[in-house]
């Protein structure tokens, strides 16, 4: 496998930032996610082999946070937070409803592969517009169970996720991917990037 | 707590500090957790390690000291002047049951089957510090993987790890490999490899030794024996030149795992895997266990030991009356103990009379004294290494984990060169550094001792790696043709090739072979002729093999597992092995058949052959031995080898 | 005084009227009582699985050292108890053992017990090491047979570790060789059993002086 040219590019300008490549991990993450949907083992050795460290190491840093992926996920990503401000104003509804409608649980994809969903992130960063979740890197605030259905049933029609590549097909992939496996989400990265979206020339593998 | 602290004495570099309310002055810089150690007061550690640094993850070594708002980890607090540190008061009582109290939230149940119970720190210090119970005794644990092969030598459990970064750290700072790694975080995290894949490391061995619970264990010691079953043999690893210190510990007279026994200047603890899991092989049953008679065209028959040593003596002799001494040919080997080789040098020269004496095929000039100034501690001192060739590392493996030592702790430049590199391109690649190292292996000899003359501006010093566990002291003890123990100068003879090309062109009549020696069955061909054509073989082996197999004469040796002695690595450092198994043939061992046979060939002056006695002798014949008595190193100084 | 024989011919006129206690054994055969401790036994769980894990904690809580254990890995496939260990060997030596019942103490998986047989006299030292198959539990397909006690497990001192040379002891006759040397004699054939199809020696003495 070999990353674009871009991120390629990407991922050495992040290594020029710091005084140790490894510090570049993050930002070289981010930008693999971006162009492959999930991170692989193939797409973390090429990480590493830019930044000159081990791929254990690119492979700690990536389980650590739970908003980069190690599988392929469905078409849209869906991440509800559960955190303080959204509890109080009813996230727990939220996720029920989404466990109702979407008939997984958390962490797993809909048998039809077009979502994703996780709600054990931490921390969104919308307090002000509580309760709220991240659909594809936006926000979607003041959700109620209905605005929940609207939005899903928007995603469900719209394009594909953009960067989701044709070849993966997850539809298939076991509702076990639960507890003991990778979490999803994470808070810092998460409030920074919904501005940066969508690299339709991302599917030339 | 009013404890007066240690009155400040003259500036030695060294401060006071109480512990416990005794006082104790250790160099600056040292860390709590050592000055206690000093003071005989044990501090309970997961994740310190002597030879890692520290990282203070585990909290259980936390201590009071006063004028600090919180307990501090002793692991990684230096002393200062005037500290006053508690070990064993309520707080840190209470810190210690804690610290336990979580660990064994997650920690399985599984000690009777678990290979490190009896010799594990969460058990120890459980029962020494822990709290007695739980208030987590219902809560389901988190389970990973259990017995998750990591390679062919290593299994992990994950459920066991109890995440001191032990591992981690090791192969970060110590081997460099960065293999290992813990993943996920949170009560998820567990120890594993990038992308479930085989540990590729050559020093995956030590990783069970640096877990302080059964996380990673030997799958070759895998539920093969608990601990307090084993007898500790203190020896040395007989896989290469390097003198690795071992404990070789047995079970009913079989040797189930080599484990390191720390020597700060040889081995610093790390032992190869090579080394390491070399152990099956002396377990085997294969051996020689009876003296065996077979004259040429006669019937084999079995006889006494005694009964073989005056035939072989017999044998010896005749060729001598027939043809000459010089047409006896004696063949040591790298893997005999000092006495030995000391015994079948005199034997060959004085009692014999032929100079056709040699351990190994390769002929071998006369040792410089230069080329050992390079002691193995040495290494972490140089500036710049000069490596050449992959023999060094090749024969020796645990030199690469020193030369890493000396690149991480020291900053030292680590140039590794093909053999034939020009010595003037490696002097421009070192200029500047003001100590310089130059390894090489035997052959090489010649090559390093050229760019060592081609180096200026830096002390150069050498280190030669010989080949064998005790090639070096083979040559000390003047198992060499022309080279008599000590390095003096003695009437020339054939070297090892040569000595088989004379006896298999009928030009030599008897070989006296003392084995097992591996190097000269990579002779081939020419050693079948050799053994065929020579009229008298007298062989002295623990194996069957193509010399014990051909021999006219055949008496049984000991293993290197089962007999006293010292043996010389590669720096001169002179170390005692010990008997680890019985020998599995009642014939006494090498050195008494050894003198026994000088005795039938009529030496008066010899003694028993006890091996003790023989090294009271050898010792008292040559200087270096002398001064280096056990552990120290034989260094040969320009006079003595002149 | 008449009066003392008298109660005590009485006493000794009552038991002979009462029924004895002795029992016709070995024909007869009293109960044993439920705790007592007799040879041990291996237990086996419901389904056939062995419960002993091979963990030889029996063995170092014996105050005797009579019990030896030697453990293996279990093939997943086929195991032979529970989990990842099992005991492939397991000897006691029952003239050493004391039937103190510390083993059982010791045992976290309850697999080994005291039970009641205590018939465990024997013509020949060998038997009175008991092997697994003797210890376990019957299992409807398992076949109770004996296989002989290893050379080097419990019944070591009973068998004798290794076969040793027929004849002359070694060390004896190395000592003789010693002593002759040091009284300027050499090693004489002769003396030390060598069996008589063993050609004499030339005396090395001699030898040398005709060189």
């Amino acid at each position: 496998m070999s990353l674009s040219a871009a991120t390629r590019a990407e991922i050495e300008t992040a290594r020029e930032r710091y005084p140790q490549a490894r510090s570049a991990i993050l930002p070289a993450l981010w930008a693999v996610q971006h162009e492959v949907g999930h991170l692989s083992p193939d797409g973390m050795e090429e990480v590493a082999r830019i930044l000159h460290v081990t791929a254990s190491e690119v492979e700690a840093v990536s389980t650590f946070y739970s908003m980069y992926f190690q599988k392929p996920h469905g078409r849209h990503e869906v991440i509800v937070c559960i955190n303080v401000s959204c509890a109080l104003r009813g996230a727990d509804d939220i996720v029920a409803h989404l466990e109702r409608s979407l008939g997984c649980e958390s962490g797993s994809t809909t048998a039809d592969g077009e979502f994703t969903w996780s709600s054990t992130v931490e921390c969104l960063g919308a307090c002000g517009g509580a309760p709220a979740m991240q659909l594809d890197h936006r926000f979607v605030e003041n959700l109620t169970p209905e605005s929940v259905d609207a939005t899903l049933a928007a995603a469900r029609a719209s394009s594909p996720h953009a960067t989701t590549g044709p070849g993966d097909a997850v539809g298939a992939e076991p509702a076990a991917a639960s507890s003991g496996e990778r979490r999803r989400g994470a808070p810092a990265g998460g409030r920074t990037r919904p501005r940066r979206r969508t690299k339709p020339e991302a599917s030339d593998g | 707590m009013t404890q007066t602290p240690a009155a400040p004495g003259p500036d030695d570099g060294r401060v006071g500090v109480t512990i416990d309310g005794r006082e104790v002055r250790v160099p600056k810089g040292t860390l709590v957790l050592d000055a206690a150690t000093e003071l005989g007061i044990h501090i309970p550690i997961y994740c310190a390690h002597a030879k890692l640094d520290p990282v203070a993850v585990c909290r259980m070594c936390l201590v009071h000291i006063e004028k600090f708002p919180k307990p501090q980890p002793a692991c990684a607090t230096t002393v200062a002047e005037g500290m006053v540190v508690t070990t064993n008061n309520a707080e840190v009582t209470k810190l210690r049951e804690g610290v336990l109290e979580f660990l064994l939230v997650n920690h399985p149940l599984d000690c009777p089957v678990c290979d490190r119970g009896g010799e594990c720190d969460l058990q120890d210090f459980t029962f020494r510090y822990g709290p007695g119970t739980s208030r987590f005794p219902i809560t389901e644990k988190v389970h990973f993987a259990k017995a998750l092969p990591l390679s062919q030598h290593i299994e992990l459990d994950q459920e066991r790890c109890i995440l001191c970064w032990r591992c981690v750290r090791y192969y970060d700072e110590i081997t460099g490999e960065k293999e290992i790694v813990l993943q996920q975080r949170g009560v998820q995290t567990l120890v594993t490899t990038f992308n479930g894949e085989q540990l590729k490391s050559n020093f995956q061995g030590n990783l069970p030794e640096v877990c302080p619970v059964g996380a990673l264990t030997h799958r070759e010691y895998r539920f093969r024996a608990r601990p307090w079953e084993l007898q500790r043999a203190p020896s040395v690893c007989p896989e290469c030149s390097y003198g690795c210190n071992i404990n070789a510990d047995s079970r009913d007279f079989e040797i189930k795992r080599f484990a390191s026994r720390d020597n700060p200047l040889v081995d610093d603890m790390w032992l190869c895997d090579r080394g390491r899991y070399s152990f099956p092989q002396w377990n085997t049953s294969e051996r020689v266990r009876r003296p065996q008679l077979r004259p040429r065209g006669g019937e084999q028959r079995d006889v006494t030991a005694v009964e073989a040593i005056s035939a072989a003596a017999r044998e010896l002799r005749a060729v001598v009356d027939q043809h000459g001494s010089g047409a006896v040919g004696v063949l040591g080997s790298a893997l005999n103990t000092n006495e030995e080789l000391w015994l079948l040098g005199r034997l060959a020269r004085d009692v014999i009379g032929t100079p056709h004496i040699d351990h190994q095929l390769e002929p071998f000039e006369k040792l410089d004294p230069a080329e050992h100034a390079l002691g193995i501690a040495d290494i972490e001192e140089c500036d710049a290494l000069v490596v050449l060739g992959a023999e060094p590392e090749a024969e020796a493996p645990v030199l690469t984990l020193r030369l890493f030592k000396a690149e991480r702790k020291r900053g030292a430049r680590v140039h590794r060169l093909d053999h034939g590199a020009d010595p003037s391109r490696i002097a421009s690649a070192v200029r500047g550094a003001k100590t310089i190292g130059v390894i090489a292996d035997e052959t090489n000899r010649a090559h390093a001792a050229r760019v060592a003359a081609a180096i200026t501006g830096g002390a150069v010093r050498r280190l030669t790696v010989t080949r064998g566990v005790n090639g070096r002291g083979a040559k000390d003890m003047g198992v060499l043709p022309g080279l008599a123990a000590g390095y003096r100068s003695a009437p020339s003879g054939k070297h090892g090739r040569e000595i088989l090309e004379a006896a298999a062109s009928g030009a030599l009549r008897a070989l006296l072979i003392l084995g097992p020696n591996p190097a000269l069955e990579t002779a081939g061909d020419v050693l079948q002729r050799a053994l065929a054509r020579a009229d008298s073989v007298v062989v002295i082996d623990s194996r069957p093999g193509v010399c014990a197999g051909a021999a006219t004469v055949l008496i049984p040796g000991h293993a290197f597992f089962e007999k006293h002695g010292t043996v010389t690595n590669l720096e001169g450092r002179v170390q005692r092995i010990r008997p680890a198994l019985p020998p599995a043939t009642p014939t006494p061992t090498e050195t008494r058949v050894l003198s026994s046979l000088a005795a039938e060939l009529g030496a008066r002056d010899w003694d028993r052959g006890e091996p003790s006695a023989v090294n009271r002798a050898l010792r008292a014949a040559l200087a270096p031995y002398a001064a280096a008595g056990n552990g120290g190193r034989a260094t040969w100084v320009a006079e003595a080898v002149a | 005084m008449i009066k003392e024989i008298v109660q005590g011919m009485a006493f000794t006129l009552k038991q002979m009227l009462s029924r004895p206690l002795t029992v016709q054994y070995p024909e007869e055969q009293k109960p044993v009582p439920v705790r007592h401790r007799g040879r041990h036994i291996l237990h086996r769980y419901d389904n056939g699985l062995e419960r002993c894990i091979g963990c030889e904690l029996c063995a170092a809580n014996c105050p005797v050292g009579c019990i030896y254990v030697e453990a293996a890995e279990n093939d997943p496939a086929n195991p032979v108890s529970p989990g990842e260990r099992y005991a492939i060997r397991y000897e006691i030596n029952l003239m050493r053992c004391i039937y103190c019942g510390y083993c059982a103490e010791a045992c976290p998986t309850e697999a080994i017990t005291l039970g009641p047989q205590y018939e465990l006299a024997d013509y020949r030292r060998e038997h009175t090491v008991v092997t697994k198959a003797e210890l376990l539990e019957s299992w409807p397909h398992f076949a109770q047979s004996r296989r002989p006690p290893s050379p080097r497990g419990a019944g070591a001192d009973q068998t004798g570790r290794e076969e040793i040379d027929p004849g002359v002891s070694p060390r004896l006759a190395w000592d003789l060789v010693d002593a002759r040397r040091q009284s300027g004699q050499g090693p004489h054939a002769g003396d030390l059993g060598i069996p008589a199809d063993v050609p004499t020696v030339t005396e090395p003495g001699t030898t040398r002086d005709n060189a």
